[in-house]
């Protein structure tokens, strides 16, 4: 037997879509119910001429998948919450990688697929209906703006792999921890940078005023498409989510209860 | 069988068997329980079933066939009796001659209480 | 085998449980583990089932070590903990679910436990009662034939018929390569049943032996019968008082768990002197 068997792995997924698929659909089907009142409150306001539902459509649809995404993510080895629980859950006979992939399969991917195919079905029909009743004001089905995008993608997975950590981490109320942890953090670097720039800066909190950032009113790192700053640019986006990851696999192997 | 005596659990599977044979429950060449049957119905361990019928074997009560089982033995009855028989006159008899010490019961009384209880006894099988 | 080697063990910032604690559980017995309650007793399950790991030394099964909960490990034992909590799922779907992680599984096993439990198929697990649980638990644990069977207090929560059950199943399935562990304090359960006795106390062994070797080392009886000197441990019931004493002209009794327990509590280190020189005598005369 080697720590990672293809079959068991399928077994703890299978286990755990199992005991938690329920849960997520109906929380998406009831956001996507709340995002239909939403867009109904919408049609009904505004003079027809000037809907355009396929903005309102991405906006809706990076705030629920961040929300909701970093809300599963932090829901994540749900047998920690209680003792009993989490007993059985490390005494099955699966290894700690199997039963970290799972999860993380789940929690970060999973619903990102399961969310977005999901809500393209819910716009296919909203819009279907919307373009069959007003067939005067055409609208546009989903699509992605190529733009923001990657930022959306990038700002789900930095969240979602930090949420996903707390909840290896933190017994109780994993997202509160979790929050709490992270605006600590911010607000020491934010109190570090301050006092430091304070020293540095003559004594004043004026950026306008200092001379370091006087030369050049651009990034410290010119991005452009040539092969180095597309990897330091990626790896600005995803390094984080890397390092979630891993942390929280090492924290899983050490676990004890 | 139930375990409240002094002896241990397997000495008191011993007594089951001894007085079983000696009563004709159990006749020569009968097969008596596996081991295992044996522990599951009376709930106790088996290598404790195990350690009865190895004494049980020592004593030539029961013999083992290799691969079929435990059988009753041939001088089974005999050999039950002599050590129900050694067991009542070491350890039972003495103890009743101490408390009869003890009480003050002569042989005399001995004799008129082992009539009456004859007698009951006779009856009680008449009555049935 | 289970093997557990010089381990030190306490928890986050707390006194030391174990220290320098070395045991060994070897497959064809079924082990009762006594201890009074703190005394370390669900500490070494969980060390066994690696859900904690030890300070210092090493607990291995058939060689493989605890840390790190591999799967060669993890299918090695079946753990029935204490406290226990389940998906609201039925009987049949977890069965489905979990199963399949135990190679050695055996449904109509399983299927036949459960109803001599009378516990239903096809009922919500979170909906059973206590008892009902701990049931279906035992069923399907014992249903995994797993070489070691850990039992943390086993009979909790369950009646008097289900004891009995209880025990009838584990002499059925009690067999050459396995082990099965039983924690408990409710000794009066388990004394059928259990031929090997470790006593824990304030985290250190304090007595282990199998049954037979205390019906050849010790007595358990009413007093007059014995002498003063032989006695080791005493205690008064109405009228009567129940002393542990050393076997010296070979009377075999039945063991009185409770009565031994007690006496190793309070005389363990003559205890094991006795237990010590039989093996050295025993061993001349071989």
């Amino acid at each position: 037997m080697s720590q990672f068997n293809i079959n068991r792995f399928w077994l703890t997924l299978k286990k755990d879509i199992a005991e938690n698929i329920k849960v997520v659909i109906n929380t998406i089907l009831i956001s996507l119910l709340i995002v239909l009142v939403f867009i109904i409150i919408e049609v009904v306001n505004s003079p027809d001429s000037i809907i355009d539902l396929n903005k309102s459509f991405r906006i809706y649809y990076f705030v629920i998948l961040v929300i909701l995404g970093t809300v599963f993510a932090g829901f994540s080895f749900p047998a920690f919450r209680k003792t009993e629980k989490a007993i059985s859950y490390l005494t099955l006979p699966s290894s700690t990688i199997e039963k970290y992939l799972s999860y993380l399969l789940l929690s970060s991917f999973g619903f990102f697929i399961l969310f977005t195919l999901m809500f393209l079905l819910f716009d296919y029909v909203v819009i279907f209906v919307f373009n069959l009743y007003k067939p005067e004001y055409i609208q546009s089905y989903f699509t992605f703006d190529s733009k923001i995008f990657p930022t959306i993608i990038s700002v789900y997975f930095n969240l979602n792999a930090l949420f996903l950590l707390g909840a290896v981490v933190f017994k109780k109320s994993p997202h509160f921890k979790t929050s709490l942890f992270v605006l600590s953090v911010f607000l020491i670097i934010f109190l570090t940078l301050s006092i430091s720039i304070y020293f540095v800066n003559n004594y004043s909190l004026d950026l306008g005023k200092s001379n370091m950032f006087h030369k050049s009113d651009h990034l410290l790192i010119p991005f452009d498409n040539t092969f180095p700053s597309v990897v330091i640019k990626h790896l600005l986006q995803y390094g984080l989510v890397l390092f979630f990851w891993f942390v929280a696999y090492l924290k899983l192997k050490e676990k004890e209860i | 069988m139930n375990f409240n005596s002094k002896k241990p659990i397997y000495l008191q599977i011993t007594d089951y068997f001894l007085n079983s044979i000696i009563s004709k429950k159990y006749n020569i060449g009968d097969r008596i329980l596996s081991v295992r049957d044996l522990a599951i119905q009376l709930g106790v361990n088996p290598n404790t079933v195990m350690r009865a019928y190895t004494y049980l074997q020592d004593k030539n009560i029961i013999f083992n066939k290799r691969g079929i089982g435990y059988f009753i033995s041939e001088n089974a009855r005999e050999n039950a009796i002599d050590i129900k028989y050694k067991e009542f006159t070491n350890d039972e008899l003495p103890e009743v001659f101490d408390t009869m010490k003890i009480l003050g019961i002569s042989f005399a009384d001995l004799k008129k209480l082992y009539k009456k209880h004859k007698t009951k006894k006779s009856k009680t099988h008449e009555n049935k | 085998m289970i093997q557990v080697n010089n381990v030190d063990f306490a928890y986050k910032k707390g006194r030391l449980i174990f220290e320098n604690l070395t045991m060994k559980f070897e497959p064809g017995s079924i082990y009762g583990l006594l201890g009074k309650n703190g005394s370390g007793k669900t500490s070494l399950m969980k060390l066994i089932s690696g859900l904690r790991y030890p300070k210092t030394g090493n607990i291995s099964i058939d060689g493989i070590d605890s840390v790190g909960r591999s799967p060669e490990y993890l299918s090695k034992y079946f753990l029935i903990p204490e406290e226990f909590d389940f998906p609201s799922i039925t009987i049949e779907s977890f069965v489905k679910l979990y199963s399949p992680f135990y190679t050695e599984f055996e449904f109509s096993q399983f299927e036949h436990y459960l109803s001599e439990f009378e516990v239903a198929q096809n009922s919500i697990i979170t909906k059973l009662s206590l008892g009902q649980k701990k049931k279906f638990l035992l069923a399907f644990g014992l249903s995994c034939n797993t070489e070691v069977m850990l039992m943390d207090e086993p009979t909790n929560g369950l009646d008097i018929p289900s004891k009995v059950q209880f025990r009838k199943i584990l002499a059925g399935l009690a067999d050459t390569n396995k082990a099965f562990i039983i924690s408990t304090h409710q000794i009066k359960d388990i004394e059928e049943i259990v031929d090997h006795i470790s006593i824990i106390h304030h985290g250190q062994l304090r007595f282990s032996s199998a049954i037979d070797g205390i019906i050849e080392n010790l007595v358990f009886s009413e007093k007059q019968e014995h002498n003063e000197s032989e006695i080791l441990y005493e205690e008064k019931h109405f009228g009567s008082t129940r002393i542990v004493g050393k076997n010296i002209d070979n009377q075999y009794t039945t063991v009185d768990l409770e009565l031994l327990f007690n006496a190793v509590l309070v005389n363990d280190k003559k205890i094991k002197e006795i237990f010590d020189k039989n093996k050295i005598e025993n061993h001349v005369t071989v």
